[in-house]
């Protein structure tokens, strides 16, 4: 790689601001031909917002964009995409009800019309090319609810390479591909920047960004720290310019403590309606148990099942040393079981609510005044604790959840069942989509949590959480344990991956 | 300017506050344009016993409002509890067994509407609005050709010992601490908030949404009793009005339409007394009753755009 | 302060207004009166016309309306907004909450009319409460009876279908037109009933009335745009040749009864209750697929009770009141009866365009006001006006 190519978009002194918020404060930076740029920082930090300005999404407040030499101001994706700048993003960006054929070439059915009418057959073989010649082996006719959120990303990125794009953004694209998905985007990237384009690559992942990367800019809160060539690459410099501070090259535990033998949760030969046939499972106390695999293994059901929330046909969830059966969420939580689930959004967080209606939606038995009248003063307290214990950045606790970033609102999730004061805790996918400050915190957390007494079911896509926090691991594939391992055999990777497959 | 305009509207006791300013702004229109005879004490008194009926009923349905659901029969549930009440009136002449009845019969009609929606697995929506109907059609057939007459000696008696506005009153305070000061007015509007959150929380939606229609039937008992007082007379017209009137008094009253966080008693009584401040000043002022409907519909809207409006968030996507 | 000019402002405009309005007419002190309706249809809009250009100039009076209501509450909440408003009379046309409205009214100091086709009104003895006008039932009776001897009288057989409206429901004018017309079809065929008449009219299921001689007569209850499912295959059956309304069914059937005459050749008779509009002028005009009129006769919504009880509130609101009630009560003023129209060229006499609203002329009117007018004296002169002195008086 040349270390002058040509330079093929400049952003001049850009500021973007949202009311009262900066999210981009005088930014400068350049996409050379040829070049995988990487952009990463935490949440906040503005590298999606830089990004959706480019490709026409938002304006910025202002500042100026220079493409291909000519001042560049998009007023919608599609002018960005008919001028080579195409974005694909970290949530769904296709149309479900819809064949992918449409969804590839939504916007543009004109090429494929005569007069008012589509000739759809037409459209639906030439998708089905396109996704030939990248490698994607999917049906261009098919329905794209049907597909997989993976198989629904590789449409997008068929869509956006339809067009040669000059310049190729990818958005935290990568959290919803597996292995095999982003080999091949890998490979797409690579291929168009050898014929003399440019990726702007974003990322959280730093293993992903120094394998694929060529260059990478680090920004945090809304400003440029600094860039790094492949060859200054060095992990533990990047993460200290995301964060500001010292951040420990481990950030998992480093410590080997053992648990009790006391078993607090079992699962007796239960069945569900789907996924899980005859499984047992032990939590004992103070042990982080990790369960892991591919995603449809079944291991999000058995953390739902465990707490009551999915019905079970046969054999019976027990708690505690009375062996409890937990038939429902009512009766989990009433013996001190909280359970975070992997759709944070929707299903362990009420969005339209303030953050103090969903932290103190456990304290509503405790922070009583006297007979069923409630305490102003202890429920403010109450929230305002794990406010501080988790510190969560927000305005006040009156603040609505949904102006919070995903790491705060993961922190408002832990909140409630810590102030619940939970001795078990069901954690289903509790960093997704969280940066590397807030994980740290919230992997030291767990582990304080562990050292509390507290027992910990951490079921997690990410292997090397789970390796690096986890007591115990359980394998699981088709709804079965194939695999258990013990921290302190030292587990790694390879060992474990081919009992998921 | 702007930044301090915004946080005025994201504050979190502006979106409480706005109705009832806009209500006394409103009263305070009308007292100058009528040079005062709006704000006579016994004018106001007026307004405010026309508008009791409508204030308790929706009082009572703000429980139900609040977990996200609507019921669009408490009207015909009003009339039905009405007619069975007065029934039990004139069979037993006693004020004691017309109360009970009111309160017995209305908590029963609601807890089946409830009953229903959890057993058919039907949105509470559309069982009510069959429920509108089928206690409209009940109505009609208990009451025939007939229209029950109340003795008017009974009716005035009460209405001159001011009894409609001390069951308002009572059933109001009554519903604020219930609704605001304890765990289950939290776990109604968890519930509004996001019902299947709400369930992993341990707050099943079937129990709560039946207790909070049972607090609502309450509500229509007593508002049943109020419009025997009121009306003397009970027709198959009764409480026409009033299946509309109710969502309509607790939307401009400032509570959200989605229930959730943004739900409070007092928005019942604040809709509906702007209602009738609304009709009573301006035939005072001398507008003629065709323009008043659509100055009515005109403010409506108004209003609910203006409660319904969100302060402008950061975009979802993160960064 | 702002809000102080402003209130000085109005009130000098209010001032200003009370000197530069004269007395009114015929020395009347200016004052407002409520109406409150339960309908806002083409009757209606009639009445409103009326007051606006008749009875408000000559009597001094400004009208306040209601929208249409339809509940004792809703009649409750538009008095007390009327006194608010300073209307100083309620006349209130609204059957079924009319002795609520009058408690209501009392309590407020407010002078009362109501309007009934029977003198039921309960709490008579509430001083403010003056009188209960409206055409009585057995006017209804005698104006149905009319209608159909005349209609019928050719000494043919004939089978007749009877809509009682809300005969069922209590209503004494429906019950009396439909009571009327059997009366009359026993006297034209000499003919008796197996059941009571009362019985027959307020059925609340189609009913034959049996009777000796065999004459196929039915009761059908009902109003409104139902009435045309109910009662379109009766007709289509062509049993009948007679249609008579106790309520206003020419909108509703006319279609119908003209698609059976066509179907079967025989004219079908066709008596309604209705104003007298343009549509029923063009009905009496026209002839249908027989050669007979479309219309035979109608029994017009009585006007006068509008008058009468505008007339009673004036003099009651001037302090003479007593003269108004009778004895101690509210007093019951019929008024006239229901005109009888029963063909085109009445209709057109009748229906003239300066003919006065209710047949009642300024003069008519002020000569029943002041301290010497009774409400017997109106309720004679409403009495007079039937249809031969109408047609005598306005007959050019």
């Amino acid at each position: 790689m040349a270390t002058n190519q040509e330079v093929l978009l400049e952003v001049h002194d850009m500021v973007k601001t949202f009311g009262v918020t900066v999210a981009l404060n005088h930014v400068d930076f350049v996409v050379k031909r040829g070049e995988i740029r990487g952009l990463i920082g935490e949440n906040g930090s503005g590298k999606s917002t830089v990004s959706s300005i480019i490709s026409g999404i938002q304006k910025p407040t202002s500042g100026t964009m220079t493409y291909k030499g000519k001042p560049w101001a998009p007023a919608s994706t599609l002018e960005a995409q008919d001028n080579g700048i195409c974005m694909i993003v970290q949530e769904a960006g296709t149309i479900p009800g819809i064949p992918v054929a449409d969804n590839i070439f939504l916007g543009h059915e004109k090429m494929f019309s005569r007069g008012p009418l589509v000739n759809h057959p037409k459209m639906v073989r030439e998708a089905q090319k396109l996704l030939d010649s990248l490698g994607i082996e999917l049906d261009a006719s098919e329905r794209t609810d049907r597909l997989s959120m993976q198989q629904c990303k590789l449409v997008e990125i068929a869509k956006g390479m339809y067009w040669d794009p000059e310049i190729f953004i990818v958005d935290e694209t990568t959290t919803a591909l597996s292995q095999s998905g982003r080999m091949l985007l890998y490979k797409i990237m690579h291929e168009i920047t050898a014929r003399g384009k440019a990726v702007l690559f974003i990322s959280h992942d730093l293993e992903e960004l120094i394998e694929q990367c060529d260059a990478v800019t680090v920004l945090r809160d809304g400003k440029i720290i600094g860039s790094l060539d492949k060859d200054e690459f060095d992990p533990d410099v990047m993460k200290k310019m995301m964060v500001g501070r010292e951040v420990k090259g481990d950030y998992f535990r480093n410590d080997y403590d053992p648990y009790s033998d006391e078993v607090v949760l079992k699962a007796d030969c239960i069945t569900t309606r789907r996924d899980l046939m005859c499984f047992d499972l032990e939590l004992h106390k103070g042990e982080i148990l990790g369960i892991g695999g591919l995603s449809e293994c079944g291991m999000h059901t058995v953390g739902k099942a465990l707490f009551g929330a999915e019905k079970i046909l046969d054999g019976q969830v027990t708690v505690g040393p009375d062996r409890v059966v937990v038939k429902d969420p009512e009766t989990a939580i009433r013996n001190s079981i909280g359970y975070t689930s992997k759709d944070r959004d929707h299903e362990s967080l009420g969005l339209s609510g303030s953050i103090r209606d969903n932290i103190a939606s456990t304290g509503y038995y405790v922070n009583r005044l006297f007979g069923p009248i409630i305490s102003f003063r202890k429920e403010k307290n109450y929230v305002a604790k794990e406010i501080s214990d988790l510190s969560l950045k927000c305005a006040s606790q009156y603040h609505g959840v949904n102006t919070l970033s995903g790491g705060n609102k993961q922190k408002v999730v832990f909140g409630k069942w810590i102030g619940a004061d939970s001795r078990i805790l069901i954690l289903d996918c509790p960093t997704r989509g969280i940066d590397i400050g807030v994980k740290a915190a919230m992997y030291q957390l767990i582990y304080q949590f562990k050292k509390e007494g507290r027992s910990i079911l951490l079921i997690s896509e990410e292997l090397q959480e789970l390796i690096g926090m986890s007591d115990r691991i359980l394998i699981m594939k088709d709804g079965q344990v194939t695999k258990e391992v013990l921290r302190t055999e030292n587990p790694t990777e390879n060992d474990l991956i081919e009992y998921m497959i | 300017m702007k930044a301090t305009f915004a946080r005025i509207m994201e504050n979190r006791w502006f979106s409480r506050m706005l109705s009832p300013m806009f209500l006394l702004l409103l009263a305070l229109l009308f007292s100058l344009l009528t040079g005062g005879r709006f704000s006579n004490p016994r004018n106001l008194r007026m307004v405010l016993e026309q508008a009791l009926v409508v204030a308790t009923v929706a009082t009572g349905a703000v429980f139900i409002f609040a977990t996200g659901n609507v019921n669009i029969s408490m009207g015909a549930a009003t009339a039905l509890i009405a007619t069975l009440a007065a029934q039990a009136y004139l069979a037993s002449n006693s004020l004691a067994v017309m109360f009970l009845v009111a309160l017995a019969a209305g908590a029963f009609t609601l807890a089946v509407t409830a009953l229903l929606s959890t057993a058919l697995h039907v949105r509470v929506l559309y069982i009510t609005v069959v429920m509108m109907t089928l206690l409209s059609s009940l109505q009609k057939g208990i009451l025939g050709s007939s229209t029950i007459q109340i003795p008017y000696e009974f009716t005035s008696a009460l209405k001159n010992a001011n009894v409609p506005l001390y069951i308002f009153l009572g059933f109001l305070v009554f519903c604020i601490i219930l609704f605001h000061f304890t765990g289950f007015g939290r776990k109604l509007r968890y519930i509004g908030i996001n019902d299947v959150c709400a369930e992993l929380t341990g707050f099943k939606k079937s129990r709560y949404l039946f207790l909070a229609f049972v607090v609502a039937g309450i509500g229509v008992g007593l508002g049943a009793v109020m419009t025997i007082i009121r009306n003397g007379s009970i027709t198959t017209d009764t409480a026409a009005s009033l299946n509309m009137d109710c969502m309509l008094a607790i939307v401009l009253g400032g509570m959200s339409a989605f229930g959730g966080s943004r739900s409070y008693v007092h928005s019942a009584i604040i809709g509906a007394v702007t209602v009738t401040v609304l009709n009573n000043g301006l035939l005072m002022i001398g507008v003629s009753s065709m323009i008043l409907q659509a100055i009515r519909g005109v403010i409506f809207i108004i209003l609910l755009v203006l409660s319904q409006k969100r302060p402008k968030g950061l975009p979802s996507q993160e960064g | 302060m702002k809000a102080r000019k402003i209130v000085s402002l109005v009130l000098a405009l209010v001032m200003l207004l009370a000197i530069a309005v004269p007395a009114g007419a015929e020395g009347f002190r200016k004052v407002k009166v409520a109406y409150a309706t339960n309908a806002t249809d083409e009757t209606f809009v009639g009445r409103k016309k009326g007051l606006e250009e008749l009875v408000g100039p000559t009597l001094n009076m400004e009208f306040m309306y209601s929208e249409a209501l339809s509940d004792a509450g809703a009649l409750t909440t538009f008095i007390e907004n009327a006194f608010a408003s300073g209307c100083e009379g309620v006349f209130v046309d609204l059957a079924n909450a009319m002795d609520q409205g009058a408690a209501v009214a009392n309590d407020l100091g407010m002078w009362y009319v109501g309007v009934s086709s029977a003198d039921s009104a309960v709490n008579y003895d509430l001083p403010y409460y003056v009188s209960v006008v409206g055409a009585s039932a057995q006017g209804y009776g005698t104006s149905y009876a009319t209608a159909i001897e005349s209609v019928l009288s050719d000494g043919e057989e004939h089978s007749i279908l009877i809509l009682s409206g809300a005969a069922a429901y209590g209503a004494t004018s429906f019950i009396e037109g439909t009571a009327g017309s059997l009366r009359a079809l026993q006297e034209i065929y000499g003919l008796t009933y197996t059941r009571d008449i009362n019985e027959l009219a307020t059925s609340s299921t189609s009913v034959d009335a049996e009777n000796d001689k065999g004459v196929k007569i039915t009761v059908v209850p009902g109003m409104g745009p139902d009435l045309t499912n109910t009662v379109s295959p009766m007709l289509q059956s062509g049993e009948y040749d007679v249609v008579v309304g106790t309520t206003t069914i020419y909108g509703s059937l006319s279609v119908a009864v003209d698609e059976v005459e066509k179907a079967t050749g025989k004219n079908i008779f066709f008596i309604s209750r209705d104003v007298l509009s343009d549509t029923i002028g063009n009905a009496f005009h026209t002839n249908d697929s027989t050669g007979h009129p479309v219309m035979d006769a109608v029994v017009t919504q009585a006007t006068f009770e509008t008058v009468s009880g505008m007339i009673l509130l004036r003099n009651a609101i001037d302090g003479y009141a007593d003269n108004m009630r009778a004895d101690g009560r509210c007093s019951r003023v019929p008024g006239s009866a229901p005109l009888v129209v029963v063909s085109a060229e009445q209709f057109d006499i009748l229906s003239a365009e300066d003919i006065p609203f209710a047949f009642c002329t300024a003069e008519d009117i002020l000569a029943l006001t002041g301290p010497d007018a009774t409400w017997e004296a109106i309720d004679a002169f409403g009495a007079s006006l039937t249809t031969e002195a109408v047609i005598e008086k306005f007959n050019k």
